[in-house]
């Protein structure tokens, strides 16, 4: 692919994720909170994709839009309550929101336009897939097997918050 | 890749890991079983050893996993209090769980796994393997803030908590990003060297501004202290005190060590920054506080106003303020659970204490309660001769001689209000005329817990100079 | 620099009998309390009176002995001891507080024979007198201010000792509030005195001050100075901090008499004494504790006259007799201070012991109107209260006399007073005449006015009580001749008729306060203005509260607003409400609560159950509202806030 290509899809991306990412935030329909973030969550991966990070953008694709999405629309679907639920929240002041995200917005260009940037050049890009295993299991061990206990807490936790309660006496 | 595997380092963590993991088991068989879980037993063995391993081996340091794990005198010391504090909790929660009716194994199981988080929080300078374990704390005190999960208000505490932690976590690693970006490094103490001498890269600042916002939400200062008050309020009164005390000395380890390495090549933002957090977390933690009726509330505002009071300690990083952070840090952790431990020792079956009318001439009632709770207080307003006025004083001292005067005034103010409510506990607590005469229940884990913190707020407070000296010395390395 | 071990005995004593009292009291009969008590003051007191003896041993210029006890702390560039210090100003402070103390002890045997908290009374004087004994003795400003904070807690304890009554209850926060108001000011000169000493011990400091002096930093000095004597506003009720001591008299009067008036409201002074080194290097510093005592020593006097409540009438004199002390170490005068600080121990204490007595015998009336013609009923008591009235109003020859005229001529004479302050204090004389008598005059003489249902239990106290004050009479007449001016002296062919100031001499020598000299013919003169003020203002009493009893009414009705302001003191109380307590409550009320805590506004007051009901509605409306979305929001103004830099840099 030549830069025109690479800039037209990188835009196309970003544009995407941002709007649907606004539409998930500003809809007041659950529903379409929830497909608004399935093209989210797939323009990302697009984006890993042209950054040639190979690895990450089939797991973005596997784990987020195959399963914890999936989930989240089955667990809308599932429960009649919040299928029907308006999001409508008159206490969300879009103005006072829209104010900081813009001046947020403006010190992040300022912060991107006021760096130097390392422009790596000349180097081809190769698959990542086996250089992640390698680095998991030498150098980045530790943060790995940590990594592996915090599943672990994160399942105790759910385990507890969502297991039906057994009355004493 | 060399792999750098040490395990001399990571001693702690095995041992927390191991009981984490028993604990897990033996809960599951004594729960088939039906028999009472005696996971809380096997919490205080393991708390007992991750105390104990520092004061073994104090002294003997090693860095291991590349660089990644260092298991310097700072992690030591904090392992100790951790330790410490993990204990003080396995002492106090039984009562208040049972009084609830939910005296169940999993919060033990929690408080070790968020106790291994922090753990490892405390000893690396890798920004990743910081953030997996921070998430590792967060996530058990999440759980833990919620146990009483019938309740709504306990829901809505680890609700609130979790969306805020969540928010806090992103900017956190949002940072990290930017850092990564600037400087091709995830490691703090690297990081510190790749910008040494270049001109400021904004990207850089800008990652460690907003990694600075992920430790502020973390020790509750203003502005990122609002989910607090509620979180503190609804949570199970032991979780609330696990919360107002180690994850905010988790935290303000993690934040020293950030901290120095940051603060080298850009001392004017960093400064200013914590100058303007430590001035608001100081004013508006202590004047909630006048206001509040109830009391885990009050404590939480509290728990702000005494992380803006530390704040100054980091400001005056120069002038031996870290080390009088870690002093104050022990001192805080003894009185603040005393605080939160006689409260559950107050209470009633089906009905804990929140409520400052609850506590009404409770002191005639439970004379020695109310006794450690005038320890106790006193040493939170800094009155001597309690451990706290030491804590105070060395904060304030250093932050005098590293200028900021006008800061340390404020601070001196401050407590003077802090008297105040503080001051109020006490009235109610012994100027009432109690309003039932039953009294509460006898705990003799809880009676030991507060025998242990009223002995050591005490103790810091007439024989400091041994823990000033050990934590000057914990310190020496880092600085 | 000598060793005395056995100092540390003089506040052990008192804390064994408060920790046996506080512990067992509870359970042990009323004499065993009192006993107990009183054993260890007067233990403490002996103790006192040897190391008095042995210090007279020494060598003037080298009066310095100390009891290290134990190193406190000694680490990051801080070194503190425990460590007791005798000198001639902690000795005569000493013999004092113990002294006084002991005999408070046993005139409270008989004054609080009936009420039900008996050992919690005695545990907590016990404890008092060990908190200022550590205060008097401490030779660092670390373990002074133990002791200060100490004895701040037990006057707290002990105004609010009768809690079941809210508005006592209130007086000792009050009291401890404002103390710790002033405490902010203490702990900052402290630290700010590490940082320009490196050293918090009084023998270093001294050092440091006499052979460097000139190179510290004048301003410095200043501040610390300045902040020291904030503490001292507050522990010594002067202006703008002594609002809380007439509040004080909520507690009882045997505590009135030993903590607010002889021994703890005069810390402040004793701080300057101790430090009168550091206060000459710094003159602006001086200037001010001068003119503020001054002021105090005046307004209090003032307010003083339109009272009714015996024990009030009292605690103004006392701010206002703690002025003229100020006023003596604002002027550099610091013997002289020291010397009215333990005359007015003696009488002050004496006048709040007569009055506990009459209002024993009153059963519990405070108010003069309802008394009079008292002197007929318990002569000890009125005698005794006309010595101490004799004494404080500065007649010779008795005590209040040669102190307070000391300090009138040397806020003339001294060169950092003027004729101003003079002529303060001559006024403030006048008045202290008058209004004394006036209570004299009300209570003691005239009609009985006191209903009939009290009048027949009228009787002179029992002898546990009048002998203390037969003592503290005796000391009120004979307390003061151990520092009589040269002037006099010569007069009856005495030299060196100022023992006093001899023996404290060594302590405030290197201070070098320039004293301007004036013929003797002037201080004669000075002192018959002083002397004749105080009688003119015993015959304006005379003639209004004797002889026109009518006047006073007329008087009153004719000035009416400035009766009503003095009445009403000034209405500085309201002023501190609507200036200090109001705003704070209400920022933190209205502007911070309504920015986070929207929803317990309304609730504010609302009894407990009410708040439940409340509490459950709230959860529901917040949980709806989502005002986690507002938590979110100020977490990322605060992530802006500290970006916000990256903007604007």
């Amino acid at each position: 692919m030549n830069g025109f290509w690479v800039n037209f899809f990188f835009i196309l991306l970003s544009l995407t994720a941002i709007l649907s990412a606004l539409y998930v935030v500003l809809t007041n329909n659950l529903v379409r909170a929830a497909f608004a973030l399935f093209f989210t969550l797939f323009s990302v991966a697009g984006l890993y994709a042209i950054l040639s990070a190979d690895f990450i953008a089939v797991v973005q694709v596997m784990i987020y839009v195959g399963g914890i999405l999936v989930l989240i629309i089955f667990g809308i679907l599932l429960t009649r309550t919040v299928f029907d639920m308006s999001l409508y929240d008159k206490k969300m002041s879009k103005f006072w929101a829209g104010v900081i995200v813009v001046i947020m917005a403006l010190i992040f260009l300022k912060v991107i336009f006021g760096t130097d940037w390392l422009v790596r050049s000349g180097t081809t890009i190769q698959p990542v897939t086996a250089r992640l295993g390698n680095i998991f299991l030498s150098r980045y061990l530790l943060p790995f097997e940590v990594a592996s206990v915090l599943l672990l807490v994160a399942i105790v936790g759910a385990l507890f918050i969502a297991r039906r309660e057994v009355k004493k006496r | 890749m060399k792999l750098d595997i040490n395990y001399f380092v990571i001693l702690p963590q095995i041992v927390l890991t191991f009981f984490f993991l028993l604990q897990l088991v033996v809960d599951a068989y004594s729960r088939s079983t039906g028999r009472k879980s005696y996971v809380g037993y096997l919490a205080l063995v393991g708390y007992a050893l991750l105390a104990a391993i520092p004061v073994v081996v104090w002294g003997v340091t090693d860095t291991g996993f590349n660089g990644m794990v260092l298991f310097d005198k700072f992690a030591q010391f904090m392992d100790f209090l951790f330790g410490i504090v993990g204990i003080l909790i396995v002492l106090i929660a039984p009562r208040y769980l049972d009084d609830v009716g939910r005296d169940r194994g999993e919060f033990y199981i929690l408080l070790t796994a968020s106790l291994l988080g922090m753990s490892i929080m405390v000893s690396t300078t890798n920004l990743i393997l910081f953030l997996i374990a921070l998430e590792i704390m967060s996530l058990a005190v999440y759980v833990m803030a919620g146990f009483e999960k019938e309740k709504g208000r306990s829901v809505e505490a680890a609700f609130k908590y979790f969306i805020m932690g969540g928010v806090a976590s992103a900017v956190f690693l949002f940072g990290v990003a930017l850092v990564y970006a600037g400087t091709g490094s995830v490691d703090a103490s690297l990081i510190a060297k790749k910008v040494a001498g270049c001109k400021v890269l904004p990207v850089v600042l800008g990652g460690l501004t907003l990694v600075l916002a992920g430790f502020f939400f973390k020790i509750a200062a203003v502005p990122f202290h609002m989910w607090t008050p509620d979180s503190y309020e609804g949570a199970p009164t032991p979780a609330t005190a696990f919360m107002a005390v180690g994850v905010k000395a988790a935290a303000f380890a993690g934040l020293m060590r950030i901290l120095i390495v940051s603060v080298k090549p850009y001392p004017l933002v960093i400064e200013a920054i914590l100058w303007t957090v430590a001035f608001l977390t100081m004013l508006i933690g202590n004047f909630m506080a006048v206001i509040q009726d109830n009391l885990k509330r009050l404590l939480a505002y509290s728990s702000i106003a005494h992380a803006g009071y530390m704040l100054l300690g980091l400001l005056a990083y120069k002038n031996g303020g870290l080390s009088a952070v870690l002093f104050y840090l022990l001192v805080y952790a003894f009185a603040d659970i005393g605080a939160f431990a006689v409260l559950i020792a107050l209470g009633k079956d089906g009905e804990p204490v929140e409520y400052i009318d609850q506590i009404k001439g409770k002191a005639s009632i439970h004379p020695l309660l109310g006794a450690a709770m005038i320890i106790f207080l006193f040493s939170l307003a800094g009155v001597p001769p309690t451990a706290g006025f030491f804590g105070k004083l060395f904060l304030f001292k250093s932050a005098i001689s590293a200028g900021y005067i006008w800061l340390a005034v404020l601070g001196i103010l401050t407590s003077v209000v802090s008297l105040y409510y503080y001051l109020r506990v006490l009235v109610y607590m012994y100027m009432y005329e109690p309003s039932d005469v039953v009294p509460a229940r006898q705990s003799v884990s809880v009676g030991i817990g507060l025998a242990v913190m009223s002995f050591f707020v005490l103790y810091l407070g007439t024989v400091p100079a041994k823990f000033i000296d050990i934590a000057i010395d914990a310190l020496k390395k880092l600085v | 620099m000598n060793n005395i071990y056995y100092l540390w005995l003089i506040p052990f004593f008192p804390l064994v009998g408060f920790i046996i009292n506080g512990l067992f009291g509870k359970k042990l009969p009323k004499p065993v309390i009192h006993w107990v008590a009183n054993v260890a003051v007067w233990s403490s007191f002996t103790v006192a009176v040897i190391a008095f003896f042995d210090l007279l041993k020494v060598v003037p210029g080298q009066r310095i002995l100390v009891d290290p006890v134990y190193r406190w702390i000694f680490t990051g560039g801080l070194a503190i001891d425990i460590k007791f210090l005798l000198d001639p100003l902690s000795a005569v402070m000493i013999l004092v507080v113990t002294g006084v103390g002991a005999l408070i002890h046993v005139y409270s045997i008989g004054y609080m024979h009936d009420d039900p908290s008996y050992y919690r009374y005695f545990a907590y004087l016990n404890l008092f007198i060990f908190s200022m004994s550590i205060l008097v003795l401490a030779s660092n400003i670390v373990l002074m201010f133990v002791g200060w904070e100490g004895v701040g807690l037990c006057s707290y304890l002990l105004i609010g000792f009768w809690f079941e009554d809210e508005e006592k209850a209130y007086a000792g926060r009050k009291a401890f509030i404002t103390n710790r108001i002033g405490d902010f000011g203490f702990i900052l000169g402290i630290l700010l005195m590490l940082v320009i000493f490196k050293t918090l011990d009084f023998v270093e400091i001294n050092k440091i001050l006499i052979y460097h002096g000139e190179t510290l930093s004048v301003t410095a000095l200043t501040l610390i100075a300045i902040f020291l004597f904030i503490g001292a506003t507050g522990k010594s009720a002067q202006i703008p901090l002594y609002v809380w001591l007439p509040d004080a008299m909520a507690g009882p009067t045997p505590v009135s008499a030993l903590i607010h008036a002889a021994t703890m409201v005069t810390a402040g002074v004793y701080m300057i004494g101790r430090l009168n080194l550091l206060y000459a290097h710094a003159p602006v510093a001086m200037a001010i504790v001068a003119a503020v005592a001054g002021a105090t020593a005046f307004f209090a006097a003032t307010m003083a006259i339109t009272q009714n409540d015996i024990k009030k009438v009292l605690a103004y004199s006392t701010v206002s007799q703690l002025g003229y002390m100020f006023m003596a170490m604002g002027v550099g005068a610091f013997a002289a201070g020291i010397f009215h600080l333990m005359t007015h121990a003696f009488f002050k204490a004496l006048l709040f012991l007569g009055s506990g007595s009459v209002i024993h015998a009153m059963s519990g009336i405070q108010d003069m109107r309802q008394m009079g013609g008292l002197k007929k009923y318990m002569p000890v008591t009125y005698w005794t209260f006309l010595t101490a009235t004799l004494a404080i109003s500065g007649i010779p020859p008795f005590a209040g006399f040669f102190s307070k005229d000391e300090i009138i001529w040397s806020s003339f004479a001294s060169s950092r007073g003027g004729v101003v302050l003079w002529a303060i204090g001559v006024i403030t004389a006048i008045i202290t005449a008058f209004y004394m008598f006036r209570l004299v005059y009300m209570t003691f003489h005239g009609e009985n006015r006191s209903p009939e249902e009290v009048k027949h239990h009228i009787h002179e106290s029992p002898a546990v009580m009048t002998i203390p004050m037969v003592i503290l009479a005796i000391l009120s007449v004979i307390g003061g001749w151990v520092g009589v001016s040269p002037v006099i002296g010569k007069l009856f062919g005495v030299e060196n008729s100022n023992i006093f100031e001899e023996f404290l001499h060594p302590v405030f020598a290197h201070a070098h306060i320039h004293f301007h000299h004036y013929s003797e013919a002037t201080e004669w003169w000075f002192m018959a203005i002083s002397v004749g003020g105080a009688l003119l203002g015993i015959l304006i009493a005379f003639y209004l509260y004797i002889k026109r009893t009518d006047l006073p009414r007329k008087i009153a009705l004719k000035v009416w607003p400035l009766y009503k302001l003095l009445f009403n003191k000034y209405y500085v109380d309201e002023i501190y409400y609507y200036l200090f307590i109001h705003p704070i409550y209400l920022i933190s009320l209205l502007f911070l609560w309504r920015f986070t805590d929207v929803y317990v506004i309304d609730g504010v007051g609302v009894n407990g159950s009410a708040k439940s009901v409340r509490f459950t509605s709230r959860i529901l409306k917040y949980w709806q509202n989502g005002d986690a979305q507002v938590y979110i929001f100020s977490f990322v103004l605060g992530v802006v806030l500290v970006l916000g830099y990256l903007l604007l840099a």
